[in-house]
């Protein structure tokens, strides 16, 4: 398993651990250093961190979520 | 021409061509899931302040957009998104492109990689889907 695929499994356990907020989590030890309802929660608690560098942030993207977007005009 | 393969993103209900992403000079890895369908890439509005962007600035223009969960606003801004290898080390990107951050409720929760990106910077792009299980499946972008 790469480093990429250890980091995607990682995130989601992360995710689903907090499945209503954002979290950044280690992408190597796969530890959630930080969740927050909002983004600036988390970047709040890491900027306090030595290094928050290469962490993973995200938040779930829920099962009905659908993509597609279209310019109007 | 070089090929860049991810793992087809298997974890939720829905298997999902999500990749990891990285923004600008900044060092963190963000999932972005390919979008066929969407004509443009996309980022969540909560985006602007994590990336240091404003949409108060004077190069920032506006455009609506619409889509299955209705329509929106959206600011134009320019940036580079890079494409990550197995180590998660940057190895290629669009160049500075303009992308739109989605204004006040949209409901986007992740970057939306369009068209912009997939048809306009990339070669190629292929799902291999052919195995039965879905966690064999690969997203094999052609750069």
């Amino acid at each position: 398993m790469t480093r990429y695929q250890k980091a995607l499994k990682a995130m989601h356990n992360a995710e689903d651990r907090h499945p209503q907020s954002f979290v950044a989590v280690d992408p190597d030890s796969g530890r959630v250093i930080a969740h927050s309802r909002k983004l600036s929660g988390i970047k709040k608690t890491i900027s306090t961190r030595k290094s928050s560098k290469g962490l993973i942030i995200s938040k779930k993207l829920p099962d009905t979520y659908h993509g597609y977007f279209n310019l109007s005009v | 021409m070089d090929i860049l393969t991810y793992p087809f993103d298997c974890y939720g209900a829905i298997p999902r061509p999500l990749i990891l992403v990285k923004i600008d000079n900044y060092s963190n890895p963000y999932p972005a899931l390919i979008d066929t369908g969407a004509d443009f890439t996309v980022f969540p509005g909560h985006f602007l302040d994590e990336l240091g962007h404003c949409n108060k600035s004077r190069k920032v223009t506006s455009a609506k957009a619409g889509g299955f969960g209705g329509k929106a606003h959206y600011f134009i801004h320019t940036l580079k998104i890079f494409l990550l290898d197995g180590n998660l080390n940057p190895v290629w990107d669009t160049g500075k492109i303009k992308v739109g951050f989605a204004g006040g409720n949209s409901g986007i929760d992740s970057i939306v990689l369009g068209r912009d990106i997939i048809c306009g910077k990339w070669r190629r792009l292929i799902i291999n889907s052919e195995s039965n299980n879905p966690k064999n499946w690969s997203v094999r972008i052609f750069i």
